[in-house]
């Protein structure tokens, strides 16, 4: 379990980067550095909307807004939410496919056209995401996993970045790797099971009746396939574990075929998804379920199972860990929050505050991997590799830190009885259990926008950077 | 022999994983569907059911209001409650320990009734009949678990729970009928 044959596994880091750089053509290096703009990217345009947020919500600072800011809120507040959790994601799945060809086409890969393709019309999607936004245009729908404006050019903008994403994907798959390699492997999983989502979200605007209420409409037109799409998240972070473990200590957490196994097994999961379409009434309760037991039971295992393999190596190499890596920080900190995260599930109560304590946790742990893999492996391929300092150490630290605390501030406050979705009196804190994890959840929240922050600026300042230089 | 085993012991990770794997699959199709509690509905217009719970509300009103909602106190048995955007109406004052029967149907989109382990979809033209019997320490509180719009996340209404004020059995036969 403990050894992996994967074809750069046992290479210390720098053997990795000199793999990826010697197949990273200059035409892939390009998109390569392109969709880590766009993912990076979207993190701050989703920190300036939550600024504007708080603008819309703060006298006499809402008056300095162009926009009426009482519709504004929701509108500004329904972007942010794409493009922290789904632009964003995407855009890095666009940036490991990029990766993953390079290696398993050797720098020459067929349909090679479809990489800069797909970039354009991911960026194009994402600034239609955001023209829409700044127009203050379409009603803003809350619904689960991608709200939306309720706008055609909404709806389009989320469409053309679909498919922008989908056409390196395709490329990846037209170039098949090694199976034996981590991110070949994995990132080609990844991409079927996206492949799957996007096939849900396309059978689910065929299906939905024309004159649905349009909260119904939008909550099944993404339910399905936003479920698969946290498949493809987990995937992704999967495959990040693995590659970091291997950057951080040279070994890998689970073995090359019990890591095929899991991936395999992630995309055999989604398979079915398109089929509930037709098995069950979309607009019916079944369809509900039918996803949510998609997630119980095909996205508990995989990541369990890796968690242990991290752990036992975590162990084995205790003493000796490179705390200023950060392959290392982003593993660590990245399976902590998620296990904790995951255990936090068990406990799930649909009124109270476990349920967000359960979901934020696993986000910020895909997070976690996400950045660690973005500092450790993307950032140094393209020669805009960050320092690896105390400001870097800090930044994982205080993402990952804070992200706990909130976690288990709003699950001991869950635990205690303090209803989800509520603010204000109707939270009910009448007791000190309920007002120090309220408290803790709050600091958490500070501390790991912080780290966030800290993030976008490194990682965006040396993407911007004329120059490919390292340091 | 030595080596046979340790080439097991090296697989069982990867045999043990493929195993529980293979059981997940199988196993999801069927094992959620078993416990979930089908409720009893019928249809009915939303006018229809509008007049149904007006005429509880004129009977049974307490004089209370919460939220500019009227606060009714039924006798055990029927009960109605009507979901719109976005509120559950009107506000229930329930007996501890006594049995209801809630009719509950949405009057304009799709909403959904949660409360406790019970997650029904309700679907504007059809009523669901959901037993509900509240403890003497219960605070229930009743949540729309279908997207609805906007304020959604607010559609959340508790129930009072108060102590019994008379024999458990005494309007459970004259409400039985009611429906």
């Amino acid at each position: 379990m403990l050894h992996s044959r994967d074809p750069l596994a046992g290479a210390p880091a720098s053997a990795w980067l000199t793999a990826y750089d010697a197949s990273l053509t200059a035409p892939l290096r390009r998109e390569l550095r392109g969709w880590s703009l766009l993912a990076v990217g979207s993190l701050a345009v989703a920190g300036v909307l939550a600024l504007l947020l708080v603008m819309s919500r703060t006298p006499k600072l809402q008056d300095l807004l162009p926009w009426p800011w009482e519709s504004f809120f929701y509108t500004a507040l329904v972007t942010h939410v794409v493009f922290s959790f789904v632009v964003w994601y995407v855009a890095f799945l666009g940036a490991a496919a990029v990766l993953a060809t390079a290696r398993s086409a050797a720098g020459r890969p067929r349909l090679a056209a479809l990489g800069p393709a797909g970039l354009w019309l991911g960026v194009a999607g994402a600034a239609l995401l955001i023209g829409v936004t700044l127009a203050d245009q379409g009603e803003a729908s809350l619904n689960n996993y991608v709200p939306v404006l309720s706008h055609p050019l909404y709806y389009a903008g989320l469409a053309i970045l679909g498919v922008g994403v989908a056409l390196p994907v395709v490329r990846l798959l037209a170039n098949p790797g090694r199976i034996g390699d981590t991110v070949e492997f994995g990132v080609a999983a990844c991409g079927v099971a996206y492949l799957v989502a996007l096939l849900c979200f396309v059978i689910a605007w065929m299906l939905l009746p024309p004159g649905t209420d349009i909260a119904a409409f939008n909550e099944r037109l993404f339910w399905g396939g936003g479920h698969v799409l946290q498949f493809v998240n987990t995937g992704l972070m999967m495959m990040a574990w693995q590659s970091l473990a291997v950057m951080a200590f040279g070994e890998a957490p689970v073995d090359r075929r019990l890591y095929w196994l899991l991936m395999a097994g992630l995309v055999v999961f989604v398979l079915p998804g398109p089929i509930f379409y037709f098995t069950f009434d979309i607009l019916g309760l079944a369809h509900r379920y039918a996803f949510t037991d998609l997630l119980w039971y095909g996205l508990s295992l995989p990541p369990a199972v890796m968690i242990l393999g991290v752990f036992v190596l975590l162990w084995r190499w205790r003493g000796t860990w490179p705390w200023r890596s950060p392959a290392f920080l982003g593993l660590i900190l990245s399976v902590l929050v998620f296990a904790v995260g995951g255990v936090f599930g068990f406990f799930l109560g649909v009124s109270d505050t476990r349920t967000p304590s359960h979901y934020h946790a696993v986000i910020g742990g895909v997070n976690l991997a996400f950045m660690g893999l973005m500092v450790a492996l993307m950032l140094p391929v393209l020669g805009r590799a960050v320092k690896t300092g105390r400001w870097v150490w800090a930044q994982f630290c205080l993402y990952g830190f804070g992200q706990l605390l909130w976690s288990v501030g709003m699950f001991l406050a869950g635990a205690a009885g303090v209803p989800r979705k509520t603010a204000g009196v109707e939270q009910g804190l009448d007791s000190v259990g309920k007002l120090v994890s309220m408290a803790m959840t709050g600091t958490g929240g500070l501390i790991a926008v912080l780290g966030g922050i800290l993030f976008i600026w490194f990682a965006l300042r040396r993407l911007l950077a004329r120059e490919a230089i390292d340091g | 022999m030595a080596d046979a085993m340790a080439a097991i012991r090296g697989r069982l990770p990867l045999l043990l994983t493929a195993l529980a794997l293979v059981a997940l699959m199988v196993g999801m199709p069927t094992w959620r569907y078993d416990d979930r509690p089908e409720f009893p509905r019928y249809a009915i217009s939303t006018d229809a059911f509008e007049a149904k719970v007006d005429a509880m509300v004129r009977d049974h009103s307490t004089g209370a209001e919460e939220d500019g909602m009227p606060v009714v106190h039924p006798p055990p048995g029927d009960v109605y409650l009507l979901a719109r955007r976005w509120q559950f109406y009107p506000v229930l004052e329930l007996e501890a320990g006594r049995s209801y029967r809630l009719h509950v149907a949405s009057v304009d989109v799709l909403h959904g009734f949660h409360v406790g382990d019970v997650d029904v979809l309700l679907v504007p033209g059809a009523a669901t009949v959901v037993p509900f019997n509240p403890g003497a320490s219960d605070r229930p509180v009743i949540q729309c678990s279908e997207f609805c719009g906007l304020r959604h996340n607010r559609m959340t209404a508790w129930v009072r729970v108060v102590p019994a004020t008379a024999a458990p059995d005494q309007h459970q036969g004259a409400a039985a009928g009611a429906r």
